[in-house]
């Protein structure tokens, strides 16, 4: 019984992972760019939320808690698009990537000078309490988290596609210059896809908060870092990949804690990544793409 | 302007040379000497991203190989400084070696997130094999770097060490670029399959540019050691290959100068803004953002306009 906690605990995990993966593949996507500082936003919106919702109006409902820590987290990511890539468009691909991690610096270096360097501990109430049936326990927030990843990600999905903002999208990720002769004007929806993906992040700022209750600047670039491992173990802009991968690399986390050592558990993620790039760079999902050389 | 060109280098170099006999403020000859490391280490990435578009964004890792070998020989077996310097060099380059086989078939931001990674997992070794490393604790007592009897044990010395060990570097570092060796890492730069086309074997070469470039981080490392006399995990970070990065691109990549002129820049001027040390690295971050935007191949160009002119592999989409 044991084993079936510990598959929830993981997939609870691995839902924040994904959603925060998800937001990451979706730019790269788009961009073909590694989104540096997306860990750092998921990082600053946590501390704005904390902030803002928990000290300022205590007692909010979860859910709104939730949607506010998205529409944070969206504007925040479209400020970050327009300061750190949107000059880059045309540069060689090196640069978006060096001034992402500038960006990534500026943030965690503001948080740090705004927030202080140590932790905040905060709480948020989900409004469940803890869920048992036969003979196994589940905490109420972990339930919480996977039922509204899972909604969540069915959402992403929907409006991906199945809307005709979500075609535009994908239109744009396969070719921007055709999709500008149809009518689709590419720096709004590459606009769009930084608020998009950056809402994903915040919704799982919002899930982790209230699975773990603190936060610290160093938060972002760990949990950047696990999303990135987590998309490539999916296949790199393949969203379903993303999200296997993010649900993957929570239950191997999980189990590898519980099972070998909790020292290891962050070794896992690096691990992953290396491994992956190494076997299959495409990802467990990802199509072969045509290699020049 | 070319008047100013040519004499540009020689008066550098002598405004070197007299630093630290004009400046006595041990400090500040401090924050010369490790300009001199960190311009080593920086020419080394500069090597990899400039010459070959290679982005290493775990160049930290080398870096703390070299240091931690170093620093182990000539504490824990009591050798003397020459071998362990020796040493590192070539340990580090051949981890790179290692690394960089299987896993430059990949390219890009790949490349970059594997390099990443590899340097996370160093660090996480160096925190971690204890028997080996003193894990947390670090490295205490490195010796002096001395050259056989001669000890550099004040700060004067190991500047004059460190330059010009630098100046060697970067004269080589010039005749490379020059050298068909050197314009063969320029046509992998700028189109890989076209040198493939003109049968360069590129994984070759950019095994062979990754080794150096290891080595030579490694070397840095290896004087860092020595001059900070103490060492641990903590110097290693993921964060010192971002700065790294920084010192390569701000200075401008492209350019045998770039690097070093970004090592000083990023080594120097927020030593000197002490007042502002809790805003240090948002500095550092605005720096990288705004260079980027003003000045996108960096302060020193160095790239020939006639590639300037091609239109960007970002341009199609």
């Amino acid at each position: 019984m044991l084993i079936l906690e510990q598959w929830i605990n993981g997939l609870a995990l691995g839902g924040v992972y994904a959603l925060i993966a998800l937001g990451f593949t979706l730019i790269f996507g788009v961009l073909k760019l590694f989104h540096m500082a997306h860990g750092d936003v998921f990082m600053f919106t946590g501390y704005i939320v904390v902030s803002i919702v928990v000290f300022a109006f205590g007692g909010l409902p979860f859910f709104v808690v939730l949607l506010i820590a998205m529409a944070v987290a969206s504007l925040l990511g479209m400020a970050v698009e327009r300061v750190a890539f949107r000059p880059y468009r045309q540069s060689d691909e090196i640069i978006p990537l060096i001034s992402g991690i500038g960006m990534s610096l500026i943030l965690q270096n503001l948080a740090l000078l705004i927030w202080g360097p140590g932790q905040i501990n905060y709480s948020f109430n989900v409004g469940i309490g803890n869920v048992s049936f036969g003979g196994i326990q589940i905490t109420g927030i972990r339930l919480v988290i996977l039922a509204a990843s899972i909604v969540i990600v069915l959402i992403f999905n929907y409006w991906l596609y199945r809307t005709r903002t979500g075609r535009a999208v994908r239109a744009t990720a396969a070719d921007p210059q055709t999709a500008s002769m149809m009518g689709i004007r590419p720096e709004l929806i590459i606009l769009l896809t930084f608020g998009v993906g950056s809402a994903l992040a915040g919704a799982a700022t919002a899930l982790v908060g209230a699975l773990y209750g603190a936060i610290y600047p160093a938060l972002g670039f760990s949990m950047g870092l696990k999303a990135f491992a987590a998309s490539i173990l999916g296949g790199l802009g393949n969203m379903t990949g993303a999200v296997v991968g993010g649900l993957l690399l929570g239950v191997l986390e999980v189990f590898t804690a519980s099972y070998i050592n909790v020292a290891y558990q962050d070794a896992i993620a690096m691990g992953i990544m290396i491994l992956v790039l190494l076997i299959r760079p495409n990802g467990l999902l990802g199509k072969a793409v045509e290699d020049k050389l | 302007m070319n008047a100013l060109r040519k004499y540009a280098l020689p008066l550098l170099v002598v405004l070197a040379l007299l630093f630290p006999l004009v400046v006595t403020n041990a400090y500040y000859q401090r924050i010369g000497v490790m300009s001199c490391i960190f311009a080593i280490v920086a020419s080394s990435l500069g090597l990899l991203v400039g010459q070959v578009k290679l982005v290493s964004a775990g160049h930290a890792a080398f870096f703390g190989i070299g240091a931690y070998t170093s620093a182990l020989l000539t504490t824990k077996a009591g050798m003397p400084f020459l071998v362990g310097f020796a040493v590192a060099i070539v340990l580090s380059g051949l981890v790179g070696f290692l690394f960089s086989v299987p896993v430059l078939r990949l390219k890009g931001h790949y490349l970059s997130m594997a390099t990443l990674a590899f340097g996370i997992v160093a660090q996480m070794v160096m925190l971690n094999w204890e028997g080996l490393t003193n894990g947390p604790n670090g490295v205490p007592g490195i010796p002096f770097a001395s050259l056989f009897a001669f000890e550099l044990n004040t700060d004067v010395r190991m500047f004059y060490f460190t330059f010009a060990l630098l100046a060697l570097l970067l004269w080589g570092l010039s005749r490379l670029y020059r050298s068909p060796v050197g314009l063969t890492f320029q046509l992998i730069r700028e189109d890989a399959v076209a040198a493939a086309t003109l049968g360069v074997n590129v994984t070759r070469y950019k095994v062979t540019a990754f080794t150096l470039s290891a080595g030579i981080a490694g070397l840095g490392g290896s004087l860092f050691a020595h001059y900070m006399a103490y060492i641990n995990y903590d110097t290693f970070y993921p964060l010192e290959s971002f700065m790294l990065l920084a010192m390569v691109v701000v200075g401008g990549m492209y350019s045998l100068f770039g690097p070093v002129l970004g090592a000083v820049l990023l080594t120097a001027v927020p030593e000197l803004l002490r007042g502002l040390a809790d805003y240090r690295m948002l500095i550092y971050g605005v720096v990288l953002v705004s260079v980027l935007l003003l000045r996108p191949q960096g302060i020193l160009s160095g790239r020939p306009k006639h590639l300037e002119l091609r239109p960007k592999e970002g341009a199609k989409r």
